[in-house]
């Protein structure tokens, strides 16, 4: 699915890498689905454009020798440059484009589970009320760059907050927020070359809180596991509200990792948090 | 009759519709929405999720992710004795760490 294909607000979300505003469940979701559908496409085309850079610089390669072999003949230094040339060119140019798809490209992984999240909710959600979202679908930039100590960056992403009402009158508040560390390591070999080594160290961190309508006395709290896990009741104006906070860690070599957390998993944290609530309120 | 089928799965409800029959696995009485033809008669997404021959919607996978929570995290409280035998959990557990 291209850009020109999707819904005026798809189009406006996928271009500004955001999804803010307050929605009904259909909307959403069909915004959602869009937004699937044509990180897809583009996914595709990263694909291509990746392989034809690889041809190219293949292609590059042979040119090189052959313009190489051709210069100890007459002529064959101009026939062997100008292929060389067209070849550098072409090589320009499908990095360029691959550049490009690159950065048209969403973060495949967030809205598969914000998709799955509402799919697995639409059901207690309050038909009247909106999912109000503040999504930013921009990934790792500059503006969320920090040099730690040196050769250590650190990137904050808190890029999703979803807040949407039950049908029982509570509100559910979820947000996420990912950091990572990219670590570079430089070491000499016994030859004397640098070598240099890049990790990628990603934490999660999803906090599910349910506000009530009016104060209420919580229930027994439910099983955490108290390793990634901590739940609590605070106090927030004249209400309490139970939060639920979890993390996820991942790590992987050479790349910042694009797995996230399971929607199934942040629906149990809610579903935890809502067998808190009082008797009175089923 | 109404249909005693409990949808969603953090604040499930009745769903209320006319019911068009009962299901043959648990004996609710269920809407035609929310009945699922198998080999064993008409059965409840619940039922029929547990049952081989059924075909899964929606609504069956649905059950089975709210009984799967219901087995790794429920405990008595919030959820009503009819909705406990909706979500076909007898063993409950209880866990009374907290953590402030």
């Amino acid at each position: 699915m291209e850009l020109a294909d999707l819904s005026r607000v798809a189009q406006n979300a996928a271009t500004a890498k955001a999804i803010t505003g307050e929605w009904d469940y259909p909307g959403f979701d069909q915004l959602l689905k869009e937004l699937i559908a044509y990180d897809k496409t583009m996914d595709a085309r990263v694909g291509r454009r990746k392989i034809w850079m690889l041809i190219s610089i293949f292609i590059c390669t042979l040119a090189f020798v052959t313009m190489l072999v051709l210069s100890n003949f007459v002529n064959g230094a101009a026939f062997g440059g100008a292929g060389f040339g067209g070849a550098i060119a072409n090589l320009i140019v499908s990095i360029q484009l691959w550049r490009k798809s690159k950065k048209l490209a969403l973060p495949e992984a967030a809205l598969e589970m914000l998709h799955q999240l509402v799919r697995f909710l639409h059901q207690d959600l309050d038909p009247k009320a909106k999912i109000t979202t503040t999504i930013d679908l921009s990934g790792l930039t500059d503006e969320k760059k920090q040099s730690i100590i040196p050769m250590q960056w650190s990137y904050l992403d808190p890029w999703c907050t979803i807040r949407f009402k039950l049908r029982d009158g509570y509100v559910v508040l979820v947000r996420q927020t990912d950091s990572f560390i990219e670590t570079t390591r430089t070491r000499k070999n016994a030859r004397g070359k640098k070598k240099s080594k890049t990790n990628w160290k990603k934490q999660s961190r999803v906090t599910a809180r349910i506000i009530p309508p009016a104060p209420v006395k919580w229930g027994a709290p439910p099983k955490v596991d108290h390793v990634w896990e901590r739940i609590k009741v605070v106090a927030k104006q004249d209400l309490s509200v139970a939060v639920l906070d979890r993390w996820w860690a991942y790590k992987t070599p050479t790349h910042a990792p694009t797995d996230a957390p399971p929607a199934k998993e942040i629906v149990g944290m809610l579903f935890r948090l809502c067998s808190m609530r009082p008797l009175e309120a089923n | 009759m109404k249909c005693q089928w409990q949808t969603g799965l953090l604040s499930p409800e009745p769903c209320g519709m006319m019911a068009m029959g009962g299901c043959s696995g648990c004996g609710q009485t269920i809407c035609g929405a929310h009945t699922v033809m198998g080999p064993n008669g008409p059965a409840c997404p619940q039922c029929a999720n547990s049952q081989p021959g059924y075909e899964q919607n929606e609504d069956t996978v649905a059950a089975a992710t709210r009984g799967g929570y219901y087995q790794q995290y429920g405990k008595p409280g919030y959820f009503s004795k009819q909705d406990e035998s909706s979500l076909n959990n007898k063993k409950l557990e209880r866990d009374d760490d907290f953590e402030t």
